[in-house]
């Protein structure tokens, strides 16, 4: 077991490695556009020429490549061409948000999901059930920026009801930091202000998010309730008495957990890279804007910090993942 | 012979073939919503001249920017195109897209599967070693790293989903073909003296058939959200070329007042998705009660 | 039929004296098996650390005459299905010889293997699962033919060989799972025959059916088989069957033989005591062993742990300390009947536990 697990995680440095070296090239095959983008309209010749300098981009791919390599070894990261900020200190900044709006939307889809999936297990190809698989399947139809605007208009727009961007209102401002996450720390501050504000933004990007990989956890869900509602001790149950809701709720559950939790390490993954499109709609600033603006600019620093972050989200994600299957399976061991 | 005969009809079965694969389909309401959804956008890909009113690529500026009317259904964008034609057109581009990259990812990951799966060993776990690097990677980061170097077009945008994909047909192929190696007709083909060449196109394949139209068609949908995803980004077909992404991002910057450019070509995803979603959802309850 | 590769003389397929049966096949024998041993590796481990083995098959050594049937009678996991898999080298053996007609089958080149293929064939347990679900029964039939480049010759001979077998022509187009059992073993033993092959390997053929029609296939078998002159290895754990089809008898236990020869010796006078025990258990009213039931004590050993000298003395009633410290080889019991025990003399009194 030990050794499956080593060896699983024994992969993760390669993989980076070869993420890394991937993204390096992609990312620096065509001339970048960052610096332009720093200088805007008014630097000269002479500050382009700078920066060129600064960030090595007249020397041979090679040498930059090794040079990046190196540098990243000591734990340097770079800085950011468009921006001239070093990467790292964006990174951590941008992260909280991400982990804010990821957190939320598992929450959100955890206890949606297996509301729905329970409401279909139970009145199994009623309308509950239609209804709620209904629901699941057009979420998933929906393009994640599409669902965004769509909700950016009817409650931005139409109804007034939330704000359309950004991470908090400008007038209120962010509490005072101690983990990064607003809500958190809002808490902690007691300032109640910025927590409705903070939750008030969050509200359009989450059921954005959250809405698109419903259909998953209600599908598997509704697997497992199926599973557990038609086996013989929940009949005993019922035969004893017990109401068919505390039934459900109180065995099924337990049982239903472990495919539920599984799914839940699953979409982590999935979530992160929905913040992409999300953040960038509603102009969040979390890890999926700042990836996103970096590779659209040709940054790459930013870019292949991005790619690292996800890669290795993504990565130990999978692995905890496997590890848990084999735990509980140990055929599936290799 | 006559009890021979009895038992046998006794246990005759439902027979199989098309023609009760389409019965049953045109009973299922989920299967008919779904088949009715994709086959609207193929009719509207197939016969686009004849149903956009407008050329997609007209441009009128003295009509710019009008919304949903008599003459333009949808309403017309930010140089005046009419919304309705381009979306139309749209739809060719969505559904080229969707078919190379399924065919392409499915028939590269299905040989490399059946492969892997068949022989085992060291090919096996180097292309096991090979899906798990493609798979550490979300698709949607790849194929972008892919587009955003490889510069924007519909070809790059088409590979870069290629080789996001085909490593989830080769799972499961790959998959399927370790369940089927050890069951007893394959045996009974090694014995017969089959060359692998011929078991794994004959006889794996064949019953491999059913899990990969599954996928195929639930993975239709994907990649039709994947494309629209990275057009949306700029990262798929250039303009002229009507691409439904291209489309709501362009009309984002035109938010909120002139709202028809981004939710009219965003509907059309959707329809399509969901079509190809629920045709794959259908399918493989079909395919778990054919096991049965 | 395909003329068999001359590879090995007569006098090259004359064994050595394992178990001292020489005698018990002559050279005439048409199948000749011997010193066949094959063990499965148990892995653990992500490097496929071996931590013990499955011994299959252990020098398990026996001869077939032309036209006859040697069956291979024990309980499951006792090694008859390997041994099968192993003579058709479908499995990898560790350790033996095999001659089939002229074949020597473990020093086949490919070549020669394919032409091997066309001369011995299998039938396996269950027909359902045996056959292509998505193949029509006359594709089926004909895909041996269209594997060694005689399709055109198996088109013409198909309905005659189909309605030999007494299967209806008109569900040549039907698919596997819309015929009953015994339709379906009759379309594997169409595939199996079509090539013409002088040795078949049965691998409990009538097990999976069901009792109604268990009676007419092993008739079939027994009319083809004198029809085409074919040569029968016949694979059960069920006595009654084998008594009704084999002219041999091979018992196993824990991948040995430990008694062998002619049918009626087996039956009629076993003198092993895992035989014994295992025919009062089936009700025959031939049989002139004590109709008192014999109860075996003990558990089978797992087949990773085979004990020590006599492989049965754990659950055998006349063990002693020999029997642990040496296993026990064949020995004449009879005219055509051998059997492996230190003690059968002494057991031929006794029946009790």
């Amino acid at each position: 077991m030990l050794r499956f697990v080593v060896r699983r995680l024994l992969w993760l440095p390669i993989m980076l490695f070869g993420v890394i070296t991937l993204v390096f090239l992609l990312t620096n095959i065509t001339p970048s556009k960052a610096i332009y983008i720093r200088l805007g309209e008014s630097g000269t010749a002479a500050d382009v020429q700078n920066l060129i300098e600064r960030y090595n981009l007249d020397k041979p791919i090679l040498q930059r490549y090794f040079a990046y390599m190196a540098a990243l070894f000591k734990g340097d990261l770079g800085e950011s061409m468009a921006e001239g900020r070093p990467v790292a200190r964006d990174l951590a900044e941008f992260l909280p948000a991400s982990i804010e709006l990821v957190l939320s939307s598992l929450v959100l889809i955890a206890i949606l999901g297996v509301l729905l999936g329970i409401a279909s297990a139970v009145y199994k190809n009623r309308w509950p059930d239609t209804l709620a698989r209904g629901i699941a399947v057009t979420g998933l139809a929906m393009p994640q920026f599409w669902l965004a605007i769509m909700l950016y208009l009817l409650f931005f727009y139409q109804l007034n009801l939330l704000p359309g961007g950004g991470r908090i209102s400008p007038m209120i401002g962010p509490p005072r930091h101690a983990t990064g996450l607003y809500i958190l720390d809002s808490v902690l501050a007691g300032d109640w202000d910025a927590l409705v504000s903070s939750i008030r933004h969050l509200i359009l990007p989450v059921i954005t998010l959250s809405l698109t990989r419903l259909s998953t956890m209600t599908r598997m869900t509704r697997t497992a309730f199926l599973d557990v509602l038609s086996k013989d001790f929940m009949l005993t149950h019922q035969s004893h008495g017990y109401s068919r809701f505390r039934n459900v709720f109180r065995y099924g559950l337990k049982n239903a957990l472990s495919p539920i939790l599984s799914v839940l390490g699953l979409l982590i993954g999935g979530l992160f890279a929905g913040t992409f499109l999300v953040e960038t709609v509603f102009s969040f600033p979390g890890v999926g804007y700042y990836a996103i603006t970096a590779i659209t600019h040709s940054d790459f620093q930013p870019a292949i910090a991005s790619a690292i972050f996800f890669s290795l989200l993504y990565g130990i994600v999978n692995v905890l993942v496997d590890v848990g299957y084999a735990a509980l399976d140990p055929r599936v061991r290799y | 012979m006559r009890s021979e005969r009895s038992e046998n009809e006794g246990r005759q079965r439902r027979s199989r073939g098309w023609r009760y694969a389409v019965y049953a389909l045109l009973r299922s309401p989920t299967a008919l919503i779904g088949a009715t959804l994709v086959l609207v956008i193929i009719v509207m890909a197939a016969f686009a001249p004849l149903i956009a009113p407008y050329d997609p690529n007209r441009l009128n500026m003295a009509s710019r920017l009008n919304g949903p009317s008599a003459e333009h259904i949808f309403g017309t964008d930010n140089v005046g195109r009419d919304l309705f034609s381009r979306v139309v057109y749209g739809s060719r581009t969505a559904l080229v897209i969707t078919f190379v990259v399924v065919t392409v990812a499915g028939v590269i990951g299905t040989c490399l599967g059946a492969v892997a799966g068949y022989f085992g060993g060291a090919p096996d776990v180097f292309l096991m070693r090979l899906v798990d690097i493609f798979l550490s990677v979300p698709p949607l980061l790849f194929a972008l790293v892919a587009v955003a170097a490889l510069g924007p077009s519909l070809y790059n945008m088409m590979l870069g989903l290629s080789i996001g994909w085909w490593t989830w047909h080769a799972r499961i192929v790959r998959g399927e073909v370790l369940r089927l190696k050890e069951t007893r007709f394959i045996l009974a083909a090694r014995a017969l003296g089959a060359s692998p060449l011929r078991i794994i196109l004959r006889h794996l394949i064949p019953n491999v058939a059913g899990p990969i139209i599954v996928q195929t068609t639930e993975q239709s949908g994907l990649v039709v959200l994947t494309a629209a995803s990275l057009s949306f980004l700029g990262l798929g077909p250039r303009p002229p070329t009507p691409d439904w992404g291209y489309m709501v991002a362009v009309g984002r910057t035109y938010l909120p007042t002139y709202w028809w450019m981004s939710t009219f070509p965003g509907l059309m995803v959707v329809i399509l998705v969901l079509g190809f979603l629920l045709l794959g959802d259908y399918l493989r309850d079909y395919l778990a009660r054919e096991i049965k | 039929m395909v003329d068999p590769v001359r590879l090995s003389s007569p006098e090259q397929s004359r064994h050595s004296d394992h178990h001292g049966v020489s005698t018990m096949f002559p050279e005439t024998s048409f199948v000749a098996v011997e010193g066949l041993s094959k063990s499965f590796p148990m892995r653990k481990g992500f490097f496929g650390k071996p931590i013990g083995e499955v011994q299959a098959v252990r020098n398990v050594s026996f001869g077939i005459g032309r036209g006859e049937t040697l069956a291979l009678m024990g309980e499951s996991g006792c090694g008859k299905t390997t041994c099968g898999l192993v003579i058709l080298r479908l499995l990898s053996a560790d350790a033996g010889h095999v001659r089939v007609g002229t074949y020597d089958v473990f020093g086949l080149s490919r070549r020669e293997g394919l032409a091997f293929r066309q001369d011995a064939q299998i039938i396996f347990q269950d027909p359902q699962e045996a056959l292509n679900p998505r193949m029509s029964v006359r594709s089926l039939i004909l895909e041996p033919m269209a594997i060694h480049g005689r399709l055109e010759e198996g088109k013409q001979r198909l309905e005659e060989l189909v309605s030999r077998v007494m299967f209806p022509l008109k569900y040549l187009d039907s698919y596997p799972d819309e015929l009953s059992g015994g339709l379906q073993q009759r379309v594997c033993l169409c595939r199996a025959l079509i090539l013409q092959p002088s040795f078949l390997i049965l691998d409990e053929p009538t097990s999976a059916l069901d009792v109604s029609v268990q009676a007419s296939v092993l008739d079939l078998l027994l009319e083809l088989r004198r029809e085409l002159g074919l040569t029968y290895l016949f694979v059960s754990h069920d006595a009654a069957v084998v008594r009704y089809i084999s002219d041999w008898v091979g018992v196993m236990y824990l991948g040995e033989i430990v008694e062998h020869g002619r049918a009626e010796h087996v039956f009629d006078d076993c003198q092993h005591p895992y035989t014994r025990a295992l025919y009062s258990a089936v009700l025959s009213p031939e049989s002139r062993v004590a109709e008192k039931k014999i109860l075996l004590h003990g558990c089978p050993p797992s087949p990773t742990s085979i004990p020590e000298g006599c492989a049965f003395r754990t659950r055998c009633w006349l063990a002693t300390d020999v029997c642990e410290r040496c296993s026990p080889r064949l020995r004449q019991a009879g005219p055509d009947h051998y059997v492996a025990c230190h003690h059968f003399e002494a057991a031929r009194s006794t029946g009790e536990v």
